[in-house]
Parts: C-alpha cells; structure tokens; sequence
C-alpha cells in the first residue's frame, strides 16, 4: 500500500544568522490505518515534525510526498486547500472557535473548503457530533460544555473533511484520567471503523503504548 | 452566506461590547459630518438664494460701442493715437426675438426674459430720486426674478401707465399703491401710477429700482421695439459661469452671470465649504484610526482562532476578507445610524433657534445622495481601516500560534 504521507530525509533549520537545526534526515511513511506514535522529550522536535507532516510549515531540506504527491514546489494556497481536503488536527488544547456553536465549529472545515455552506453540510456535522458522543450539544457554545466534550467536538471537527490522515499533538494533554481515556478511545474506534491513520504525538508513555507503532525522536533524529 | 461573510458576522456578534464601541465611534463621526454638512450647505444655500432673489443668473448685455480711433495706420504712414473711451451710448440688441428663442433652447437655460434698463430721476412732488427704470414683461420677468412673490402692495401687473416701486424707495416718498410719481429722462417726464409695491429682499434694489412695461420703457427711452438685456435663469446655479462663457460663445453677445458679479460671494463660500471638508476630513481619520485600533488588537487576540481556520483549510484571502467584512459592516452600519443622528442633531439646532420673522437661524439642508454619499464613504474608510489588521491577520503562519 502506497504511504498517504512520504518523508525522506527531512531536515528543519531555524534562523538566519544563528542557525539552530531541529530536525535531522527524518525518514517516515504513514499509510492508511496507522495508529502511530512519536515520542520524545520537550524539545525533541516532535512538535516540528508533526508541522511539517501536517503542511503548516515547511520542511528546509528532504522530500514530502502527500499521495505522492511532492508539495515543494506547491504554492501556499495549493498546500492549504492540500492540508484543508488531506489532513486532520487535533491539538492539545482542543480551539474552538468560542464565537461559533459546536455544530458550526464542525462545519467551519466543510465551509472553507467549498466557500460556503452547502445543502447537507449541517446534516453531515451533526451526524459526527453523534458519532463522538455530542449529539445533544449541537447548539451549545464551547465554554458551554466540559473540557473532555470540547476535545471530542475538535476531534468531529478534524473528522469533517474525511481526512486520509489525523495528526494529533498531546490530544489528551489537557484531560483528566476519565475523559483522556474517553478520547484515546474515540481515536482508537475511528481508525478501526474508518482506516483513517493517526500520527500522535505524545510524551505520555501508557498512551504511545497503546498505539501500533513507536517512533522516538531524540534531538531531532528518529531512533 | 459565504464562510467570511459568516465568521465575519459571528466575530461582531460574539464581541457585542466591542462592536458597539467601534460602531458607536463611526455612527459619532459621521453624524458629525452629516450635522455639519447640513448646517454649512443650508447657510450657504440660503445666502446664495437671497444674492439670487434680486439678480438673474446669467445676463447678456447689449455690446458696448468700442471707440475707434481717429486716424488709421497703413501703409508708410505710422500713426501716433491715443484712443479715449467716450461715454457710452445706449446700445441694443438686435432682432432680439429671435435671439431670446436661441437662448431658451441652450442647454442649462430654464427661463429668459427681455428686459430694457436704463436710468431716470424719479419725482414725487418736490422730491426727487435718481432709480433704475427696467421695462419688463411681467409674465417671463417672474420666472428669473420672483417678482410676483415679493409684491407686498398691489398687484403684479404693468397696464398702460403703471409702475412697481420698492419698498424702501416708497417709504422714502411717503407713497404708495394708487399714488401717482413722474419719471424724468432727457425726452422729458412721463407720469405714472404705483400698481404694486415690492419687497424683494435687497434694500438697494427696493430703493433704486423701479418697473414699468416693456413697452413704456421703449417709449421713456425713445427706443421703440429694442431691449438692451436679456435676464436668464439657469437649472444649476453653480454651472452659470460655465453657461454664460457658451452663451456668449453662442450669441456674441457680452454676458456676464451672478458668479461673476459676486466673486467675493462665491470665494468666502468656497473657503467655508474647504474648512468643512477639511473638518469632515479628519473627523474620518479618527473613526479610521478608531476601527483600526479596534481590529488590530482583535486580531491579536484571536491569533490562535484565525491559526485554526487556516490550519483547517481557510484560505489567506479569506481571512482578509473576514475582517474587511467586519470594517464595511462596522462602517456601513455606524454611519447609518450616525445619519439619524446626525439629521435630529441638525433639525433640533434648526427648531429651537429661530429669526424674529420665524425662519430658522439655522437653516439646514440636506439631499438624499448626500446622505448615500457619507454612507458611502464611511463604508469604504471602514474597509481601508481594516485593511492593515486584515493583511496581518493574513499573514499569521498556524504553525506559529496553534499548540
């Protein structure tokens, strides 16, 4: 099965004159239905890596090949509407748009991408909001709702553009032990059921246990 | 609803206090600018219509006799002259209904009349009084100068032997309607009867113009069948310098028009109208600055969120526009409100300050498309005042300021 997401060699050099490497010659395929961990400690890189796997920045040497596709030579508005129909994110604070209901925050992905809001749009939002369990929130506003109902709506909501791909930084970080259990879960049940592939990065060692496959980064370098 | 029109909505609706104040700041400015438009535009109006209640807008003149000198130049001969202008001798103009046809059909022109002046002592028993004498059709002559309007004695109406004199100028002789005054010219005196008594507003016209007929003008003058002027009304009053250099163009006749013969008028109101645009001017500088400021830290402040919406697949341009939405709405809406207010502003001012003949000190006036105009224009100082916040809300790089 040919990766979703390709990366041969990357390396990630920060500044101009002094210039710090982050990243050296990260070699890494993500096919459908991973269930990857990256690990590390704080100021590994991990954090870098999932950037520039996600499109948000971009790597200064090596290849990325999306689809096999290569996104060097592609354009900043390619590389969004790329990232916008690709990829998914869920970070460790879940950032809902606090102006935006729950239901419209899912939705706010699917608007972007085709302008603005189509026939079925809201039927399709609702019914991931279902599926994560917030069936009953769809009119609530974030700060209506627990923190572990929060990261389950950012979850739906990296779920919207049925992504090949979800990359998630410390998507539990911010939970208790119930509702981060609850969301390890979720993720779990939606690679299972979709083949959707995670990337995951965390520094929590029960839950990169959990996961398929380990990657550890150690100052910038898999090992 | 297109997605930046939609965030743009939600981000002015969440922050209610916050797009009061900046809306608030707009709806001041431009009631400001509304109060002072009418305010200005209404004094100016009303002084320009009292300069015009006396005066046609544009006047073509019988050409003055050049003087010629006496002696010609040719040939070998060289000749050494100096030419003195004369006294003038009372010019006509010539085949003047055809004439009078030509100008009524000229763009901009809405209504002309014939008219014969001239100069005569005016003589109530042993008083004597130097006036104007304009012969008139009292028909056309109303549609230049309201003459009709401003009889405050009498009628409006020169049969035979009648005359219309000015107030002040009855006053001056303890006459009026009924009364008989005799006109002195060099053809000797010819007695009238007062038919109606004016007021037209101008106390050196009510005391030193009178009128008669046409055609007993003609007869004063010892000019049978000639006018020396033809008075004219244009649609737009301040196009009348522009149509009287045509019209001259058109008729060879000298013209002259109200512009023109009020300069200092025209100049002491240009200065007042600049001094307002100037104050408007800046007035919109500061709700610009206002609304900037405003979006400016709201786009610090939501930093992560427009991360977010990039992240997710929001394009740059769209995050431009979401904020360029939000500096229109602020503007459009602002203005709106500050178009009301600035109007009540104006007619509270217009009421509670009155002249002792109960019109208003304040005169104010106000046209619909100005109203569309500062509509307009707050709408677009809007959108160029979230233009900075939009481009660097544009700019945010997601993987900067989503953790």
């Amino acid at each position: 099965m040919s990766p979703i997401l390709s990366l041969a060699d990357i390396t990630k050099t920060y500044g101009t004159r002094i210039k710090t490497q982050v990243l050296h010659g990260i070699s890494l395929d993500v096919a459908r239905g991973d269930f990857l961990a990256v690990t590390g400690q704080s100021g590994s890189g991990k954090t870098t890596l999932l950037n520039i796997m996600g499109l948000l920045d971009r790597p200064t040497d090596g290849k990325l090949l999306v689809n096999g596709i290569d996104t060097a030579a592609m354009d900043d508005e390619s590389i969004t509407a790329l990232r916008g129909r690709t990829l998914g994110f869920v970070f460790q604070f879940h950032h809902l748009l606090p102006a935006l209901t729950i239901l419209e925050n899912v939705m706010m992905p699917m608007m972007a991408d085709k302008g603005s809001e189509t026939p079925g749009m809201r039927d399709a939002a609702a019914e991931l909001l279902k599926r994560v369990g917030l069936g009953e929130r769809l009119k609530y506003k974030p700060d209506e709702v627990s923190g572990g109902q929060r990261q389950r709506a950012a979850i739906a909501r990296a779920l919207a553009m049925r992504p090949a791909v979800i990359l998630a930084d410390e998507p539990t970080g911010n939970l208790d032990t119930n509702s981060s259990a609850e969301v390890f879960t979720l993720l779990r049940e939606i690679n299972k059921a979709d083949g959707t592939a995670f990337v995951i990065v965390t520094h929590a060692a029960d839950i990169a246990r959990q996961c398929d496959r380990i990657v550890e980064i150690v100052d910038g370098r898999l090992v | 609803m297109p997605f930046s029109v939609f965030i743009a909505f939600k981000y002015l609706l969440d922050e209610k206090r916050q797009t009061l104040f900046i809306m608030s700041a707009c709806a001041i400015g431009v009631a400001v600018m509304v109060f002072l438009y009418g305010l200005i535009s209404g004094l100016q109006r009303s002084l320009v219509d009292r300069t015009l209640g006396s005066q046609a807008h544009i006047i073509l003149n019988a050409n003055k006799e050049k003087p010629r000198p006496l002696a010609e130049a040719g040939g070998d001969t060289a000749v050494m002259a100096r030419v003195e202008r004369g006294f003038d001798r009372p010019q006509m103009i010539t085949d003047w209904p055809r004439r009078i046809e030509a100008v009524a059909s000229s763009s901009g022109i809405v209504a002309v009349a014939p008219r014969l002046t001239g100069a005569a002592l005016l003589r109530r028993g042993d008083v004597t009084r130097p006036v104007g004498v304009s012969g008139i059709e009292p028909e056309s002559f109303t549609t230049i100068i309201p003459l009709a309007k401003s009889i405050v004695a009498g009628r409006y109406d020169l049969v035979g032997d009648e005359i219309f004199v000015g107030k002040d100028l009855a006053d001056d002789l303890g006459v009026t309607v009924g009364d008989r005054v005799a006109l002195q010219t060099r053809g000797g005196a010819v007695n009238f009867l007062i038919s109606g008594v004016f007021d037209l507003g101008n106390r050196s016209v009510n005391e030193n113009q009178v009128f008669v007929s046409l055609r007993q003008a003609q007869a004063l003058q010892g000019a049978p069948g000639d006018i020396n002027q033809i008075d004219t009304r244009v649609g737009e009053i301040f196009e009348a310098e522009r149509i009287a250099r045509r019209l001259e163009k058109e008729t060879g006749i000298e013209t002259i028009s109200w512009m023109e013969q009020n300069s200092q008028l025209l100049i002491a109101l240009r200065s007042q109208s600049s001094s307002s645009f100037l104050i408007q001017f800046f007035v919109m500088v500061a709700v610009a600055l206002g609304i900037a400021s405003v979006l400016v830290v709201s786009v610090v402040q939501k930093r992560a969120e427009i991360g977010i919406m990039r992240a997710f697949g929001a394009k740059r341009s769209v995050v431009t526009r979401i904020f360029l939405i939000q500096g229109a709405v602020v503007g459009l809406l602002g203005s709106t409100v500050g178009c009301f207010v600035g109007t009540g502003l104006a007619m509270f001012f217009r009421n509670s300050a009155k002249n002792p003949d109960g019109t208003p000190r304040f005169p104010i006036s106000y046209e619909l498309s100005e109203y569309v105009v500062f509509i307009l224009i707050a709408t677009v100082v809007g959108i160029i005042a979230a233009s900075l916040p939009a481009r660097q809300a544009a700019r945010i790089d997601p993987a900067q300021v989503v953790h």
